[in-house]
């Protein structure tokens, strides 16, 4: 396995990071880099094993005889069910403002 | 009752409750910190969600209270249920009853802790790679991970959604069966619960385990397995034997890739799972510094919240998800998932009633001893990640006691069995209990007398 993937070095602990939408000190990210690589060295095995034509196994169904991708569940009528109101939502958030969440502007201000 | 636990930091908060009518009304019962209940806090043992409180119950807390379980109280966990030692939580590690310097195993460490002392008759931990099994074998008591979709996930903090189940523990199988029935059950709020009907999971505990077939892999005996749990594993093939059980060798050769497989499944489904906590609708909010805006919040709010181990686990499952290597680490990953639930299959059509091999491979081992070596710490979980793999029933039962350091401490033995064959292997695990391995020993924190 190892051959087939990148080296483990900063910059790409770095976009892994930025993808992640966590920023790293020079520790963590140091940190990072020799576990992931511990950790890809150490699942190399994998690489050794034949696995053409073998089916991924995403999710279980284990009720229902395989064949439908593992994706169907059972059914519910399709009918409208209490939800929490407005309030409750209002105690969770952070912050708010009034009915609504607030966040920091998106537009004009807001940076990637 | 909690006052007992200040050694052990098996609660992270402790309730008035009281016991209802129902069959469940001689049982105070705490749960794992990621379970949602009304009352109180539900934190994950992480600092990005302190303060958080669910507004409602999960449904295996609506279940127990309305089998007339007292809920008394949340357990300390490893955060987010990452760990397989129960140190890292934001409250401090979890501690072993046997040897308070020592792990609880993890991530349900406090769950099992509180068990073990004698704090409350059962609890419930949640299950993704072996966090209810692992601690249950280290503190010597009984854990059990349902079929995947016999109990309800609605309320249970995510971590990787297509392994997580909720389990109980409890110091008798008995108790884990009378518990099991009464959270077991499909739940409209859960679409992957199963609509199967829940059994009397207590009948068969009484039923021989003679002419039974046990099955045990060469894996069982195999590499990095300790001196002390070798001995106590082959006592209790023995005590199996001697009740009349056929012991049948087994060949599951994919095992052996399980641990790799179970990790990149399991940290690709956090990263995923894990991105709702940005700072916006619940959680901790990081202050932002002056022109600093929608991005900056969330990377500030996870970065400020999320330990290092959550960290690291969110990255790896972004690398395994992302483009260009997703085929090489995910994707083969759930190639691999495949082999090891077909391996399973294999041995149970050839009529095999349940796997017998050690729970973990070394007893509770101290604190701070593996938390540099995280690859010894991710072969903690080599017996037990491939039943959620397989999405398979699997109990630990405490099988004996191990001598290490002049302290005595429990070892434990896991039975995993067919999809909802869980009353088949409690029924397997009551004649172990039988057998008397643990004798009369007790925790050097126990709170029972």
């Amino acid at each position: 396995m190892a051959s087939e993937l990148p080296a483990i070095d900063d910059a790409l602990v770095k976009k892994l990071a930025k993808l992640s939408r966590l920023s790293l000190s020079d520790d963590e990210a140091a940190e990072v880099r020799s576990r992931l690589a511990a950790f890809l060295d150490y699942a190399a095995s994998l690489s050794s094993l034949d696995l053409d034509g073998v089916e991924p196994l995403a999710h279980l169904s284990l009720d229902e005889p395989e064949g439908d991708g593992g994706v169907r569940g059972p059914m519910a009528d399709d009918v409208p069910q209490a939800s929490f109101g407005v309030d409750v939502v209002e105690q969770l958030a952070p912050e708010h403002a009034g009915a609504l969440i607030r966040v920091p502007k998106v537009i004009d201000g807001g940076s990637a | 009752m909690i006052a007992r636990d200040e050694s052990l930091s098996s609660f992270v908060e402790a309730f008035d409750a009281t016991a209802g009518d129902g069959p469940l009304g001689d049982f105070d019962i705490s749960v794992k910190a990621n379970i949602c209940t009304r009352e109180g806090r539900t934190e994950c043992c992480s600092k990005l969600l302190q303060g958080y409180r669910s507004p409602f119950d999960a449904t295996v807390v609506e279940k127990l209270t309305s089998a007339g379980a007292a809920i008394v109280g949340k357990n300390n966990m490893d955060e987010f249920a990452m760990g397989s030692s129960g140190e890292r939580s934001v409250h401090g590690p979890c501690r072993n009853p046997w040897d308070t310097s020592r792990v609880t195993g993890g991530s349900s460490g406090g769950s099992a802790a509180a068990v073990a002392a004698g704090l409350v008759r059962a609890s419930l931990g949640s299950d993704t790679g072996g966090s209810v099994r692992q601690p249950a074998a280290l503190c010597g008591v009984v854990g059990l991970k349902p079929t995947y979709g016999r109990v309800s996930r609605y309320g249970l903090v995510a971590y990787a959604s297509s392994l997580d189940q909720i389990g109980p523990i409890a110091r008798s199988c008995e108790d884990v069966a009378v518990v099991l029935g009464a959270i077991a059950g499909h739940d409209p709020n859960d679409a992957t619960s199963s609509t199967r009907g829940v059994e009397d999971y207590t009948a068969r505990l009484r039923e021989s385990v003679s002419g039974k077939k046990i099955g045990v892999p060469s894996f069982a005996r195999g590499q990095g397995v300790s001196a002390e749990v070798a001995r106590v594993f082959d006592a209790s093939v023995e005590a199996f034997r001697s009740r009349g059980a056929e012991i049948v060798d087994v060949e599951l050769p994919s095992l052996e890739y399980a641990v790799p497989a179970y990790y990149l499944v399991a940290t690709a489904e956090a990263s995923s799972n894990l991105a709702r906590f940005d700072g916006i609708r619940y959680g901790r909010r990081a202050e932002l510094d002056k022109g600093e805006g929608l991005f900056e919040l969330y990377e500030k709010s996870r970065s400020e919240g999320f330990g290092a181990e959550v960290k690291l686990r969110i990255i790896l499952g972004t690398f395994a998800l992302s483009a260009g290597y997703a085929d090489k680490l995910y994707e083969r990953a759930l190639k691999v998932r495949r082999l090891i639930k077909d391996d399973h299959d294999r041995v149970f059509a050839s009529g095999i009633d349940a796997i017998l091999t050690p729970t973990a491979p070394s007893p509770a081992f101290k604190i701070g001893e593996k938390t540099d070596d995280p690859v010894a710490m991710y072969l903690e979980d080599i017996f037990t990640v491939s039943a959620n793999l397989a999405g398979l029933p699997a109990v630990s039962l405490p099988a004996g006691l191990a001598g290490v350091d002049g302290v005595t401490l429990p070892v434990g033995v896991q039975l995993t069995g067919r999809a909802w064959d869980e009353a088949g292997i409690l029924s397997i695990g009551a004649e172990l209990e039988r057998c008397e391995l643990m004798g009369d020993a007790k925790p050097a924190v126990w709170a029972l007398g």
